[in-house]
């Protein structure tokens, strides 16, 4: 039988495994951990703000410090100042599900090569009702829509859909597209399109659209 | 917050539970009544595992299976009714077919309907109306039950008649029930006009607080001007009663934010447990 996403967390962190995005896990004994921001590394434990339960990181994680809201949990402005401890194998994949969601799976299907990424115009072609118009972006819009999203500067996740299934992006570097990461860090791994790309599609179609009208009347 | 099981609840330890969400990328509110009943729904510990996906958050509806480790999940849209969610995003993202059940990537997977049309909801909005006015006399009260109200989308509303219907033959005792809309008659603007009773309690039939229930909603009743969009949002639900129109106006929040909401969730998996037995029962 196929090991579990758990057993998985708990082997990767035997070996090393100590950090995803902006978050450091440390292993305090066999089976107790504490998760911190990177920027925290150093920080005294009991200056930090402990989230004590799943509502507490959610209310933590929902806006940057600006006070804005943050749509992606993957968004690189994850807020300092805050300690999580987790009792055992199972609070801690609650935890990083809270904090970085679906992507412990992510990693692990992908390692098991089994989560095959879903291209931009797969996706765009099974939406329907107000998202069904986003199919006819042109692929430079494509393009610079998802430099634009996914840039590192807004979201952390490696980008390992492509346009279609045969295409490369140019707009990215190699790091931005593949899984490969430093020793001890799981990579953020975004298989297909988000909602924010969905939306993004529609927008720039419609302003295409738009565009080709004018010029031709 | 949410009370044990009652001692009928079935336990299921090898099946996992997916709740959906349809999230939103401006509202924060909008998935936290789907996360609450999830948190609360694992630590009874019934499932093997419990995770939420939505449609405008992370994670999406299309990480679903790569979440679970089970072989068979029962899938609730935390959806307040039938329609176009329910019946095209939700089975074309999650890969379901028009049976109850579908083998998605090797797991069972059971799709439920959506919480807003089981029968338990009555209990949860006759239980909200009682604690919006503490003490009233439901005979001198009218409940007002409001929902969005469009012409794209028939069964919110026949969703809310169900609920108005039910709440009526109830013998809670409440002198009138009526729905009433946002974008349609009959208008939650003229909520005066469509009650009698010196008391109207006003539930919005939404899943979530937002822009609807903190903004839209009090200022088509009358209990505030236009706000902006960052007023304090909870202000709007501690003014009861309000002394409006000659009448006392209660209003509450959006019902799926109370946590019992978690009970018509576990109520739904049961419902649609029964239906596969009947549908296995008739087969033979
Ligand atoms: S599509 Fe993926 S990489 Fe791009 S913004 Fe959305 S989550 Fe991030």
């Amino acid at each position: 039988m196929d090991t579990n996403l758990n057993e998985q967390l708990a082997a990767w962190i035997a070996t090393g495994g100590n950090r995803l995005g902006q978050i450091q896990i440390e292993q305090s004994d066999e089976a107790t951990f504490a998760l911190t921001h990177v920027d925290d590394i150093d920080q005294p434990r009991d200056s930090l703000i402990l989230l004590s339960d799943l509502a507490a990181m959610r209310a933590w994680t929902r806006s940057n410090e600006a006070g804005d809201l943050r749509p992606l949990k993957t968004s690189p402005d994850l807020r300092p100042g805050w300690l999580v401890l987790a009792g055992d194998i199972v609070a801690l994949r609650e935890a990083l599900e809270c904090l970085y969601p679906g992507m412990v799976a992510a990693y692990f299907r992908h390692l098991a090569g089994r989560a095959a990424p879903v291209s931009l115009r797969e996706t765009l072609e099974r939406q329907t009702g107000m998202y069904r118009f986003a199919r006819s972006i042109s692929d430079a819009g494509a393009e610079s829509l998802v430099e634009q999203v996914c840039q590192n500067q807004r979201c952390l996740k490696r980008v390992l859909w492509t346009l279609t299934a045969a295409d490369a992006w140019s707009c990215f570097s190699k790091q931005k597209t593949s899984s490969e990461t430093p020793e001890g860090e799981m990579p953020l791994l975004c298989l297909e399109p988000c909602f924010l790309i969905v939306a993004g599609a529609r927008l720039t179609a419609k302003r295409e659209h738009e565009a080709t009208e004018k010029a031709t009347s | 917050m949410i009370p044990s099981p009652p001692l009928s609840r079935r336990a299921r330890p090898e099946a996992g539970l997916l709740l959906l969400g349809h999230g939103s990328t401006e509202n924060p509110d909008s998935s936290e009544p789907t996360w609450v009943c999830a948190d609360a729904i694992r630590q009874l510990g019934l499932f093997a595992e419990v995770h939420c996906t939505f449609w405008k958050e992370e994670p999406i509806f299309r990480q679903s299976w790569s979440l679970f480790d089970c072989d068979e999940i029962f899938v609730v849209p935390n959806f307040i009714s039938e329609g176009y969610f329910t019946r095209q995003v939700i089975p074309r993202e999650l890969g379901l077919s028009e049976f109850r059940t579908t083998l998605i990537q090797g797991k069972r997977v059971h799709y439920c309907d959506p919480v807003g049309s089981h029968a338990s909801m009555t209990k949860l909005l006759l239980q909200r109306a009682a604690d919006t006015a503490p003490g009233i006399p439901p005979s001198e009260t009218a409940v007002l039950i409001v929902g969005h109200g469009t012409k794209l989308d028939a069964n919110s509303a026949k969703a809310i008649q169900e609920q108005v219907v039910r709440i009526r033959e109830s013998g809670a005792g409440y002198a009138e029930v009526h729905e009433a809309y946002m974008e349609e008659a009959p208008f939650v603007a003229e909520w005066d006009q469509i009650t009698t009773a010196p008391h109207v309690v006003v539930v919005p039939f939404f899943i979530a607080d937002g822009l609807h229930s903190f903004q839209d909603i009090p200022v088509l009743l009358g209990l505030a001007e236009e706000l902006p969009p960052a007023a304090s949002k909870n202000e709007v639900f501690r003014q009861n009663p309000a002394p409006l129109r000659g009448r006392s106006l209660y209003y509450s929040r959006a019902i799926g934010t109370d946590p019992s909401l978690a009970e018509v969730i576990l109520d739904q998996v049961d419902a649609c447990e029964e239906a596969l037995h009947h549908a296995c029962a008739a087969a033979v």
